[in-house]
């Protein structure tokens, strides 16, 4: 992932064949480590799937009988080489049978995709809010010592606070003591088939509120140091002084020159960090018990349901392939100097 | 001879400097050892949780003091087991700590360990190594822990798994974090790799785990401490909310994530000290052990000097500086005793040569204006004192970069620039437009529309620096300062600006003149400015005859180059170069840039191996004396900056002698050579950072010749220099008969005064061959 970009120079981007140039190579770029990642997660979601707990364990009983258990063993195809079991499991995942869930007997696909609309909603919510607050404390930056303090104090909460004691806090204050939001859950849904959403009743609204700032705060924390890095290189460059000793004013180089071009250098890298942002949902949704698939993948850990985990990792793996092919196609379209990433890095997050 | 050995201290000051190290070593060692053992299954079931985590039954979930139930012998409460909370707490915070320390550890380990691979196996090696890396980044922590515990309780017994869980966490924690690291150690060895410094070690034949140690890992300190804050930061937080879901540690012997869970039943009755508490617990463990690692950082070096403080002066009538030195924070200075006074309608010029720090001057003016923030890179004046008989006028003053180009703003249009200057200014917008239609007529462009409509970006340099102008001159602004105003420019336009210039002037604008061209100085300037004094004290001693070119014996060829060629078709950077060159021989090579100049030295230097045709040496083999040595063209980067002026100086010495007394002889005939260039011995104690350019180059020649090589390789070495020191510099290379020079440059003057020989290098190829 070439995020740092330090060798590409601006370019003039009158330059139409070199943009074209730049995003065909972009996706080449892009198809190529997409199908190594593929790979190499379907590679791993097959190990765990064998080497994790015994998939024959789901289909007997404590009475089964040796044979009927060397039958069912011979029938999901455990005898075959690994080779040939690979290759049957890789089919049957693009094929989109991703196997039966051990706790539920339900195919796993489905569970997954029942839970995805709940950490959808949640995930983009806190986005929005992650920007409007990161933006904020980038404004208020350097404006004043007050305002210094409070995106300051916005950094520091959403690097040194874990998000699950952010999103107790919130809790006790807002849901114990004011009585304002529900303590967990998610509300009342409105569906539509498959696709249940909280977003069009208020008491789903008022439930969404609270996890929201908790994810959203830690997302607008990793905002805000990239962003704030992106001003200081800006800052430091020849055009920027120029302009600040042709006497500009304040407000205007401000909105004009230096804002527009944070943002820019910093789309990109907030795309891979939404990656990030979803893995880390899944505290938020233990701590307010929010049925989406962080706390599907939570259940599935403690009670090693290993078809449910495999497919999780494939979701991830997807979503961070997905991501990361946008982000690179966004920076190679902007042509711009990608500020740094972000000091936590990406992926890293529980 | 007994002066200079009274002289020279028994003890190097480098010592001490390693002793800071050891001491830092120990003190992570038995961190180490604390935590590991604090982890340990012995402690984890033994003594420590049966005595002092007892449960006691009689006492379950009572609450703490503040609550009023007195005659509790527990200060917090107990928990559900009747354990007293206090020591939970305790036992958390240092199971949180454990945990956050041995995971950095780990993890800061393996990172390394692959970065540095990578970087001594290169090629495939690294590639694979980065696209692991990419990969796990698609696993969030959670899954790399839960999966290394799934594994590891598949493949042993599930009661010594539960002993050693803390350390598996550690290990899950670690194997989570380690693409980070190694991402981020690779970049910063490999930028040290390139340093000069790092390839004047290369040159003298160090091998990469030498350059590594003494030259890269010094300098990426910073970069390390930064990244062990960070990832300890991660490792404890990671903790906690793996111990929060229940996935990290025993949920019977809680680190504080797991405390906080339990305690989350106990803030509906009202009771949030039980989350409360270890959350601040776990916030101030976090940030402390992140702060403490920044701690260990090097800092930036005080400013050294305590003149009198300076005045500067900027309103309508007068733009004044008085007695400033000039500077970096670093300590490193450019000028002393800057003063000047300008009046409207007057100009002064400061006449320097390239890289004497006229742009660097430009910045630090601008700064202690406060028309520059703090952000801004560069200089500043260092005993500015904005006290009581300062007076700044920010609208007063402003700047013309020399660099037109990077002074636009790459993705905004010029008529945008203008834009911003007529909405931050009084003027109506109409009349304004056609003051600037009519000076950018008046600079020489046919169509100011079509102007308007480009980027910066897309103009040449003379179009860029018109327009800068322009700008510039839009301003109501009534100094300018003005920075090499026609670099870029061709003689007709050049003539034009000047016009316009002096125009300006007459109205009663004040310029200050910053240029090493003569025309523009005469056609503007009322005064030449005496810079101050320079930053050293000045007279060279002529202590040693300086021995004259010619008279040098040419018995023998040194180093022999046959048909030699680097890179194929468009990459061609040499073709068919043949050289021969005989020892004590001095030899100029000159030509644009571009010509190959480079790719020469950096076969003669032996970091380039890749090159067809042959290259014979004659020098002997031995040790004791180095084949080949190079100086670089940039006086600051070729010394190591971790280390003393002493310790670069003798690094040659302890590489290549071998008795002590061989060692005392090169470091007296040191002394001579630092004597011989007005260096004193006050500066071998000196960080290498507080060295100004001058000192810095002459520095870095006598590490080169205190051993003289067979060869010497200088590239461009005095074009940052002023003309004193490069007189200095050029004496210091006269002092070595037997060596032979490859001297590159582009001074016609300095060739002939030193070289024997001269060839002119153009594409790639020797073009012309000719004694001086």
């Amino acid at each position: 992932m070439n995020l740092t970009g330090e060798d590409r120079l601006s370019r003039s981007r009158a330059d139409r064949t070199g943009v074209l140039k730049r995003v065909v190579l972009a996706f080449s770029l892009f198809a190529g480590r997409a199908l190594v990642t593929i790979g190499a997660v379907v590679l791993l979601s097959f190990v765990i799937s064998r080497l994790i707990g015994d998939p024959v364990a789901q289909f007997i009983s404590a009475d089964s009988t040796k044979s009927k258990e060397e039958s069912i063993r011979a029938e999901l195809g455990l005898n075959d080489t690994v080779f040939e079991q690979f290759a049957s499991y890789a089919g049957s995942v693009f094929k989109g049978n991703w196997g039966v869930s051990y706790q539920t007997g339900q195919p796993v696909l489905e569970m997954l995709l029942t839970r995805l609309p709940a950490t959808l909603e949640l995930a983009f919510l806190a986005v929005a809010f992650g920007w409007s607050v990161s933006l904020l404390a980038l404004y208020l930056d350097g404006r004043s010592r007050g305002g210094t303090l409070y995106a300051r104090a916005i950094a520091n909460v959403g690097l040194f606070v874990p998000t699950f004691v952010i999103g107790l806090v919130l809790m006790v204050v807002f849901s114990v003591w004011l009585g304002w939001t529900p303590v967990f859950g998610q509300g009342e849904l409105v569906e539509f088939g498959w696709y249940s959403s909280s977003l069009l009743c208020v008491a789903g609204i008022k439930a969404l509120i609270l996890p929201t700032m908790t994810l959203g705060l830690f997302y607008a924390a990793q905002l805000f140091r990239i962003m704030e890095a992106a001003k200081g290189q800006i800052k430091t460059q020849l055009f920027y002084s120029f302009s600040c000793s042709l006497g500009i004013r304040d407000s205007r180089l401000y909105w004009k020159v230096l804002l527009p071009k944070v943002v820019v250098s910093v789309l990109p890298v907030s795309l891979i960090e939404f990656g990030g942002l979803i893995a880390f949902s899944v505290v938020t949704e233990a701590v307010f018990q929010w049925p989406g698939l962080g706390s599907l993948i939570l259940r599935a850990l403690l009670l090693v349901d290993v078809p449910v985990i495999a497919g999780f990792l494939l979701v991830t793996a997807g979503l961070f392939v997905i991501l990361s092919g946008l982000s690179n196609l966004l920076s190679s379209l902007l042509d711009v100097r990608t500020g740094p990433s972000s000091l936590l890095g990406k992926g890293v997050g529980v | 001879m007994s002066e200079r050995e009274a002289i020279l201290p028994v003890e190097a000051p480098v010592k001490k400097a390693q002793g800071h190290l050891l001491l830092f070593w120990l003190v992570v060692l038995l961190v180490v050892a604390g935590a590991v053992a604090f982890l340990s299954p012995g402690l984890r079931t033994g003594e420590w949780s049966r005595v002092l985590l007892k449960a006691d039954f009689l006492n379950l979930s009572t609450t703490p003091f503040w609550y009023g139930n007195s005659g509790s012998d527990y200060l917090l409460g107990t928990d559900y087991l009747g354990r007293s909370f206090l020591l939970l707490l305790l036992n958390g915070a240092l199971l949180s700590l454990s945990v956050g320390i041995l995971a950095t550890v780990f993890s800061m380990v393996i990172g390394a360990v692959f970065a540095v691979l990578a970087i001594a196996r290169g090629g495939w090696f690294d590639r694979f190594l980065l696209a692991i890396a990419d990969i796990q980044l698609t696993l969030p922590l959670l899954m790399v822990a839960f999966l290394l515990k799934g594994f590891v309780s598949r493949m042993v017994e599930e009661s010594w798994s539960r002993h050693w869980d803390p350390y598996i966490l550690v290990l899950a924690l670690a194997l989570a974090n380690w693409p980070l690291i190694a991402r981020t150690v690779r970049l910063s060895l490999l930028q040290e790799l390139s340093a000069d410094y790092t390839r004047t070690a290369e040159i003298m034949g160090r091998s990469l785990a030498g350059r590594l140690w003494y030259h890269c890992l010094p300098n990426s300190r910073n970069t390390l401490l930064a990244l062990a804050s960070t990832v300890m930061l991660l490792s404890i937080l990671g903790e906690a909310s793996l111990s929060y879901l229940g996935l990290g540690l025993e949920k019977m012997d809680p680190s504080l994530g797991g405390l906080i869970q339990v305690g989350q039943e106990l803030i509906f009755e009202g009771r949030f000290y039980a989350i409360v508490l270890p959350a601040l617990a776990l916030i101030a463990i976090a940030s402390g052990s992140y702060w403490l690692s920044r701690f260990f950082m090097a800092r930036e070096q005080g400013v050294i000097s305590a003149r009198p403080s300076c005045q500067l002066r900027l309103t309508d009538e007068v733009f004044s500086v008085h007695n400033a030195d000039v500077g970096f924070a670093s300590g490193k200075k450019l000028f002393r005793g800057l003063s000047f006074e300008l009046g409207a309608g007057e100009c002064r010029s400061l006449m320097l040569p390239s890289g004497a720090g006229k742009s660097s001057l430009a910045h630090a003016l601008l700064r202690s204006a406060g028309i520059l923030g703090p952000e801004a890179r560069g200089a500043g004046i260092v005993n500015f004192d904005p006290g009581a008989d300062t007076l700044t006028e920010r609208s007063c003053l402003a700047m013309m970069p020399q660099d037109a180009r990077l002074a636009l703003d790459p993705v905004r249009t010029i008529g945008r620039l203008f834009e911003d200057l007529e909405k931050s200014g009084n003027s109506d917008a109409a009349s304004f437009r056609k003051e600037a239609v009519e000076l950018l007529h008046q600079l020489g462009f046919e169509d100011p529309d079509e102007i308007f409509s480009k980027r910066g970006r897309a103009l040449s340099g003379g179009q860029a620096q018109r327009v800068v102008l322009a700008l510039v001159l839009m301003t109501p602004a009534r100094f300018l300062l003005l920075d090499e105003p026609t670099a870029s420019l061709d003689a007709h336009h050049k003539s034009v600006v000047l016009e316009i210039l002096k125009r300006e002037k007459e109205r009663g604008r004040g310029f200050l003149l910053l240029t090493h061209d003569q025309e523009a100085n005469d056609a503007l300037s009322d005064q030449v400015l005496d810079f101050g004094q320079p930053a050293e004290s000045s007279g060279i001693p002529d202590r040693l005859a300086v021995e004259q070119p010619g008279s040098s014996d040419r018995s023998f060829e040194i180093v022999t180059l046959e048909a030699v060629g680097l890179g194929s078709g468009a990459n061609s950077r040499l073709q068919n170069v043949s050289l021969k060159l005989h020892a004590g021989e001095r030899l100029g090579v000159w030509g644009r840039s571009g010509a190959g100049k480079s790719s020469l030295m950096d076969v003669l230097c032996g970091l380039e191996q890749d090159f067809s045709g042959g290259v014979h040496w004659s020098v002997p083999e031995a040790g004791a004396v180095p084949a080949v040595a190079k100086v670089f063209q940039n006086p600051g980067g070729s010394l190591n900056p971790a280390f003393t002026v002493r310790r670069c100086l003798e690094e040659p010495l302890s590489f290549y002698l071998e008795t002590e007394s061989a060692r005392h002889q090169a470091r007296l005939r040191m002394l001579e050579l630092m004597a011989l260039v007005d260096l004193g011995e006050d500066i071998l104690e000196r960080p290498v950072a507080t060295l100004s350019g001058g000192q810095a180059q002459r520095v870095a020649l006598i590490r080169a010749i205190v051993i003289p090589p067979g060869l010497l390789i200088c590239d461009e070495v005095t074009s940052a220099l002023d003309s004193r020191n490069r007189e200095r510099v050029l004496k210091l290379l006269k002092t070595i008969p037997e060596t032979a020079i490859v001297y590159v440059s582009h001074r016609k003057d300095e060739i002939a005064s030193l070289c024997h020989r001269v060839v002119r290098m153009e594409k790639g190829r020797i073009v012309e061959d000719a004694p001086f």
